[in-house]
């Protein structure tokens, strides 16, 4: 009897991230007909999405450790920025560069701080938000820099690879490189334990402090992809970049079946999520709702599909 | 009156669980202003019965009175009220309040619906302390700073704030150092002068004759022996206890211990910083299973933290085939050849969440991967052999964890070692909580890990599991080891355990 119950719940939780994928794709081609299922606007969806879904990658690393990065905003605007600013003077290759680099410093900050003060990644990072945000504002005085480098532009943000937009491209890409660290190679395994329960990972031999630490990194430098591509697709770089975003991509983790207590998850799951909640973004938007309601209907159903996904966790 | 009355007294107190008889008509009494020392194995019943004194479970039949007048206890609040008191083993204090307030706590007098007198809780609680002659704690001092003898003092006030004729200690001692259990008796002894009937439950019969008047001894749901302390020896205490229980076979071994051989494991001196262990000393040889007998609180568990890693020696060494592995970090420890079993699977064991191969691999999926990647092929094909040769009961490699039973989750841990195959596998408590059936198991596995060569080292708490599988037991006290029994030499069973630890 119980078995069965359970059972029943690891399909749902599985299934559930399709069955809101499909509930906002048909809700949405039904209320908004010839608007919303046409290929301009599924193409439009992709780009605008794609940075959601490349810094929800990290993300998934962060929450299935147990932890969570609220900085990622900060991260974002400012790896946009430095890119920006290196491209001024600096070739496509190297501006990239220097913008992963801002993730690995801002994450790695993120995870000494986490595991060697003991404070929990959600004070961490509200902390190390703050200063990021700060970092970005400061850099260039509140100023947007532009980009002129087609190169980069092109490779980064709105040219295309055949009919694929390049954004769809990078996002495909980083999603498969984070479901293969995930789920074929021993850290990713490391990184489920250690979710799952610490203090067994640690007598197992796992040295958890570490695995949290590269989790908070990996997090950090997926932020910095999603301002790198910001930077490509807006042909510039401004502090505002990702500030809105972190709701966002915790979301689309969530809903994509990543356990937000940590230990279990999929990187696929978190980018079908991600597309949950960037049709959820331009539908609302395509309906009409001004600012304030779609923020608000945004909100509410952000709540109800992450509620639907943590169904499990509550019976147990 | 001319005889005593009796604080409590039971009458053929019967329970059973379904068809599981637990208590078969127990009976005993306790007078006003006596000790009373309650002894008796696992599942003796000596918990069920406490339980139904205290209004936790509910007697199938039987007769309590206290005072002398029948009572009827139904919940924890008539036992409260009819005057019965208990203070369990895990401390209720709230850590971060003061003295006064935890022992207010939730019967704070009011000087309006919404104000707590507080002078009145000093006043109140300073008299109580005048009372039970304390001088050197201050009511206005955190709970949680102070030592833990002082907090058991503390719970033991609380307890009888509430003026009871009864009242029940579960295992007062076995955090407590020598010293504090000193203080602790000496305010036993003042209850005691005050006409309170206490009731000890330890399994410390040295502790039992050093304080009690009387002692009665369960076994098997009933009164094995009851008499008065100063007629009763440990070994009389020890045999009452273990009953007449047939001696378990011991758990054949393939191959002898290589005795010849130079020692795999040799620990010296060993001290941890919060000298819990102190000095220990031994060796572990090849294919011998090494068990340590020892009381809680003899530091049986901290010796095995301080060999793995988890927590830092403070003297001493610790060398593996001749190579010096003190103080190293766990993460390292699979590398060196030395593996861990902890004692709370729940919490330090599984992830009961995952799967039966996620856990059974999850020290060392390095071992399946080929350029970094993970060949799941083959960690199938293992965890299906390591399922069938540990016999777990499971519906697959992907069940979950938190769906097999206890003994079956253990199994699964063991797989994880028998997998990773050390030098040296240091087991902490590793029957408790199966079924008995997954107990005999377990016995085999450790006796077959010895076979194939490996030093275990075999912490327990089930006295019979280590006169069973260990070639040689050492017993631990006061964090070194004051004795050793071999066997062929000695008699290894659970009452020559019993004893071995009781002097």
């Amino acid at each position: 009897m119980q078995k069965s119950k359970n059972a029943k719940n690891i399909n749902l939780s599985q299934f559930i991230v399709y069955i809101s994928f499909f509930i906002v794709l048909i809700g949405f081609s039904v209320l908004l007909p010839g608007k919303f299922l046409t290929a301009n606007n599924i193409l439009n969806i992709l780009r605008q999405t794609a940075m959601i879904s490349v810094a929800a990658v990290g993300m998934t690393f962060a929450i299935t450790a147990g932890q969570i990065d609220l900085s990622t905003g900060g991260v974002t605007a400012t790896a946009s920025l430095v890119t920006a600013l290196a491209l001024q003077k600096a070739p496509a290759m190297a501006a990239v560069l220097a913008g992963l680099c801002v993730g690995l410093v801002c994450g790695g900050l993120n995870g000494i701080i986490l595991t060697k003060c003991r404070i929990p990644a959600f004070i961490v990072t509200l902390g190390t938000s703050s200063v990021y945000t700060g970092i970005a504002r400061a850099m260039t005085n509140l100023e947007a820099v532009p980009i002129t480098n087609e190169t980069f532009t092109n490779y980064f943000g709105s040219g295309n690879l055949g009919i694929i937009p390049t954004l769809f491209f990078w996002t495909i890409i980083l999603t498969l490189a984070g479901q293969y660290l995930y789920k074929k190679t021993s850290f990713g395994r490391a990184v489920l334990a250690v979710g799952g329960n610490e203090s067994a990972a640690r007598y197992s031999g796992i040295n958890a402090d570490k695995i949290k630490f590269w989790s908070m990194v990996i997090c950090g430098l997926a932020a910095s992809c999603a301002g790198i591509l910001y930077a490509g697709r807006m042909h510039g770089a401004r502090y505002t970049y990702g500030e809105n975003d972190s709701m966002n991509i915790i979301a689309a983790v969530v809903i994509g079946g990543t356990s937000f207590s940590g230990g279990k998850g999929t990187v696929l799951g978190t980018l079908i999520g991600s597309l949950v909640i960037g049709m959820l973004n331009n539908g609302l938007l395509l309906l009409g709702l001004s600012v304030n309601a779609q923020m608000v209907a945004r909100g509410i159903v952000i709540i109800v599909a992450v509620s639907l996904s943590l169904r499990e966790k509550k019976n147990d | 009156m001319v005889e005593k009355r009796n604080a409590l007294e039971l009458r053929e107190i019967h329970k059973s669980f379904y068809q599981n008889q637990v208590l078969k008509g127990v009976s005993f009494s306790v007078e006003k202003g006596t000790i009373l020392g309650l002894l008796g194995g696992n599942g003796a019943g000596k918990s069920t019965l406490m339980k139904i004194v205290n209004g936790v479970y509910r007697k199938d039949s039987g007769v309590i009175l206290v005072d002398g007048k029948e009572i009827q206890i139904q919940s924890a609040q008539d036992a409260r009220k009819s005057g019965i008191a208990m203070v369990y083993q895990e401390l209720s204090l709230v850590p971060t309040l003061t003295v006064v307030q935890n022992l207010f706590l939730n019967a704070e007098p009011h000087k309006s619906v919404f104000r707590v007198d507080e002078k009145e809780c000093l006043r109140r609680t300073k008299e109580a302390f005048v009372e039970f002659g304390i001088d050197d704690i201050d009511p206005n001092a955190v709970t949680g700073e102070l030592p833990i003898g002082k907090q058991q003092l503390i719970e033991i006030i609380k307890a009888m704030l509430k003026n009871p004729h009864v009242l029940i200690l579960d295992e007062p001692t076995a955090s407590l150092t020598q010293r504090e259990i000193g203080l602790l008796f000496d305010f036993m002894e003042k209850l005691k002068a005050k006409g309170i009937a206490i009731i000890l439950i330890s399994h410390h019969m040295q502790e039992i004759v050093q304080i009690c008047d009387r002692a009665v001894i369960l076994f098997n749901g009933a009164v094995a022996l009851e008499d008065s302390v100063s007629n009763l020896t440990i070994p009389m205490m020890v045999e009452a206890m273990v009953g007449h229980k047939v001696q378990e076979t011991t758990v054949e071994r393939k191959n002898p211990v290589r005795y010849d051989e130079e020692p795999l494991l040799v620990v010296k001196g060993l001290t941890s910083r919060d000298g819990k262990v102190n000095r220990a000393d031994f060796q572990i040889y090849p294919g011998e299973v090494v068990g340590i007998a020892g009381l809680m609180g003899s530091g049986r568990t901290e010796l095995i933290k301080c060999i793995y890693g988890i927590m830092k020696p403070k003297e001493g060494s610790v060398m593996l085939k001749g190579r010096n592995i003190t103080g190293q970090r766990p993460w390292k420890a699979i590398e060196n050849g030395v593996f861990m079993i902890p004692e709370d699977r729940r919490k330090s064991g599984i992830v009961s969440i995952h799967s039966v191969k996620m856990n059974l691999f999850m020290s060392a999926w390095n071992r399946f991967s080929k350029h970094t990647c993970i060949d799941d092929k083959k960690a199938e094909k293992k965890a299906m052999e390591l399922i069938s040769r540990l016999d777990i009961k499971t519906t697959g490699t992907g069940q979950e964890l938190k769906n097999l039973s206890g003994g079956n989750q253990q199994k699964v841990v063991f797989g994880k070692s028998i997998f990773l195959h050390p030098d040296i596998l240091m087991l902490d408590d590793p029957t408790v909580g199966v079924d008995v059936e997954a107990k005999e198991s377990i016995c085999h596995i450790v006796a077959d890990i010895a076979d194939s060569g490996s030093g275990v080292l075999m912490v327990s708490s089930e006295f019979e599991h280590l006169a069973k599988v260990c070639d040689r037991i050492l017993i631990m006290k006061h964090g070194a080891f004051t004795g050793e029994l071999r066997r062929g030499t000695d008699e290894l069973s659970e009452s020559s355990l019993l004893v071995a630890v009781q002097s």
